[in-house]
């Protein structure tokens, strides 16, 4: 038996030692594998650091054969249009000076004359060649020149000779020729897709600086605009929602320290705040149209510039069949500027391609001019002109946002104070309110007054020293435990009245604050309807001034008949 | 004429509900307090007012108005289907889809309220005519 104890002791110490071993073998393979572990991680790291390097060097490679190539086509665009269009850059440089010869006066017909003709040489197909031609036989009563240049200038472009022709006339007070001219430039506009520097004529018209004749023949065109736009499907809607647009943005904040205690006490407060604030919003609504017919209406002094602006911009400017090789080189200088990036070259070059492209309706017109003059360039005198003939819709919108406004005035409102719950309906009485907040709260006190009773654990000590006294008989040392069960009782029960006593007063503190707090409310709920009845009066008053503006001098032509009446 | 024939609400319908309304036609939604307080048939007037409505357009399920009976009737509804005139005093709730309009209806601004299944026209004492959600 000692010899098997003996032989078990040896192999289990044997066991022992290998499995010691083991574990020394496996911590040592444990280091290994971490070591191993971390420098995978260290390869992973070089790895990467490696790969956006090689990215790195690629990229920049990418950029500089960009820059290569794009420097090397820009030379190509340039020589193309050097070549091809190189002579309009001429024209264009002589037509400002034959402009400022003849307001000068100081260069005589002979050399003008010399001069166009030589230009119209030069630029076989360019519209602004023969029209200088047209203007220096103008300006020295040659008429048939002036007319055969003319014929062939418009064969080449009508839109822009007729504008350039407006423009010239104005500046030389020709104000009957220029109208005609104008009437002619306008009457060819697509209204679904207009410049944007379209409202500086539309501003010097309005303002009158193309004189009375204009303003009549411009006004015919632009109705005909509006009564094709007003006919096509969906064109009424567009319309409603972007005036909806318009002036629910001149909507104000209802500030967080306004009716603090009715916010505070009324679920419906969001409700509440939402129609205040559109009722307010009548009175920007007001102020905003009172600033633009307010006050005498002068021509002001930058249209003249601003149309002189025109006139240079329109000569200045690159041809329509020059535009794609002038796409072509400002892409390509983007990309240089941009250092071979052609992604970001790219991009911004398009931003800025469709802000140069970038068409608007005419009553998307209408409507920055008339709600944001400045962002728009549009002067006052344009600003009354597009309030005028957007007021039917101006209107119609405002109707309906007070009508909104009136039907979403919350009737009756919510008031939660501290547990007690209430509507308020139009002639809600103070007095029945105060009345159903002191029941409640008086319930709720006389239910925590009620709540106090002689039960748990005073009870269960009273019960507890009866039982235990009356073992004490058998055992007088249970009687202390007795004794201090009954004195805990006692003391408790003694308790009830003072607690009920603070419980009272605690629920009257509550029915105080309650009250206080309701009266606010109300007080602030009578302050809150006096405002919105004074704000939702003023809707009124906007009606009534967008109303009356239908007087021709605001309107090229009256829009009054757009619609009809029943029966 | 069926009324409910024409309360048909496409879309073609609802471009005509901020037409100006006639005169005539708001003379006789005014005249609708030229009866007794109670239900009255006034078929001869619905049938008037529908008259006013070109064909087309939408017809409402009744006009919600002030009443100016006094005390204690507040508005009164012209029922174009049923024909009849209601009138209700200050605290008896409304039928639906009328309820919604009752504020309007009181609103000095507003002579009439048109009464349709999903919205409300409130009609002005000079024809203009607003259609709203309800």
């Amino acid at each position: 038996m000692a010899d098997i104890r003996a032989i078990d002791q040896n192999v289990l110490r044997k066991i022992s030692d290998e499995l010691g071993r083991l574990n020394t073998q496996q911590m040592q393979i444990g280091t290994v594998v971490d070591h191993v572990q971390t420098q995978q991680v260290e390869m992973d790291n070089r790895l990467q650091a490696l790969a956006a390097r090689f990215d790195e060097y690629l990229e920049a490679d990418r950029r500089a054969k960009e820059l290569q190539l794009a420097e090397t086509r820009i030379v190509k665009v340039r020589q193309e249009l050097e070549t091809t269009y190189g002579h309009y850059a001429d024209v264009r440089r002589r037509a400002v000076g034959i402009l400022q010869a003849i307001d000068a006066g100081v260069v005589t017909h002979a050399t003008i004359q010399e001069t166009t003709e030589d230009v119209m040489m030069a630029a076989p197909r360019y519209w602004l060649a023969p029209a200088l031609v047209a203007l220096a036989g103008w300006a020295r009563d040659d008429r048939p020149l002036a007319e055969r240049a003319l014929a062939e200038a418009l064969a080449r472009d009508v839109d822009k000779v007729a504008l350039f022709f407006a423009l010239v006339l104005r500046r030389y007070e020709r104000l009957d020729s220029s109208a005609r001219w104008l009437a002619h430039f306008f009457a060819r506009q697509d209204p679904t897709a207009l410049s944007r520097e379209l409202v500086v004529l539309l501003d010097a018209v309005a303002t009158g600086a193309f004189g009375v004749r204009a303003k009549s023949l411009v006004g015919r065109s632009i109705q005909e605009w509006i009564d094709t736009l007003t006919a096509a499907e969906g064109f009424l809607a567009e319309q409603h929602e972007r005036w909806r647009e318009a002036l629910v943005a001149l909507t104000p904040e209802v500030g967080g320290h306004e009716y603090q205690v009715l916010a505070a006490a009324s679920p419906t407060w969001d409700a509440l705040r939402g129609n205040l604030a559109a009722v307010r919003r009548h009175e920007h609504v007001l102020a905003h149209f009172q600033a633009i017919f307010d006050g005498q209406l002068l021509v002001p002094r930058d249209v003249e510039d601003h149309i002189d602006q025109l006139l240079d911009t329109l000569v200045e400017r690159f041809d329509a069949e020059e535009l794609p090789l002038r796409e072509q080189e400002a892409e390509l200088q983007a990309i240089i500027d941009w250092s071979g990036d052609r992604d970001a070259a790219l991009q911004r070059f398009d931003s800025t391609r469709q802000a140069l492209s970038e068409t608007v309706d005419f009553m998307g017109l209408l409507t920055n001019a008339a709600m944001h003059a400045q962002e728009a360039g549009a002067s006052r005198g344009t600003q009354r002109l597009a309030v005028a003939m957007s007021q039917p819709w101006i209107v119609a919108v405002h109707d309906e946002l007070t009508a909104t406004a009136r039907h979403e005035a919350p009737a009756a409102v919510e008031l939660a104070i501290d547990g007690w719950t209430a509507t308020v309906e139009d002639q809600g009485s103070e007095d029945a309110l105060l009345s159903g907040l002191r029941s409640h709260f008086d319930a709720e006190t006389k239910k925590a007054v009620d709540a106090i009773k002689f039960t748990g654990a005073p009870l269960a000590a009273a019960i507890a020293a009866g039982i235990v006294g009356l073992a004490g008989i058998a055992a007088p040392g249970l009687l202390v435990l007795a004794l201090a069960a009954a004195a805990y009782a006692v003391y408790a029960y003694l308790q009830l009245k003072p607690r009920r006593a603070a419980a009272q007063q605690a629920g009257e503190e509550r029915k105080r604050n309650a009250e206080g707090r309701l009266r606010a409310a109300l007080t602030e709920l009578v302050d809150y309807r006096a405002e919105w009845e004074r704000r939702d009066r003023q809707a009124e008053d906007v009606r009534s001034l967008l109303t009356s503006i239908v007087a021709d001098e605001y309107v090229l032509t009256r829009d009054d008949d757009a619609r009809t009446v029943i029966a | 004429m069926r009324v409910v024939d024409r309360t048909s609400d496409g879309p073609g319908h609802q471009a005509l509900l901020d037409r100006p309304r006639s005169r005539r036609y708001l003379e006789l939604a005014a005249r609708l307090d030229a009866g007794t307080a109670g239900e009255i048939d006034v078929s001869a007037l619905a049938a008037a007012v529908i008259e006013a409505f070109p064909v087309g357009a939408a017809l409402p399920l009744g006009l919600l108005s002030r009443c100016y009976l006094g005390a204690p009737y507040e508005v009164h509804i012209l029922d174009l289907a049923g024909e009849i005139v209601e009138h209700y005093a200050a605290g008896r709730p409304l039928p639906a889809p009328y309820a919604g309009a009752r504020h309007l209806a009181l609103h000095p601004s507003y002579v009439a309220i048109e009464v349709y299944p999903d919205r409300y026209v409130c009609l002005r004492e000079d024809g203009t005519a607003t259609p709203i959600s309800s």
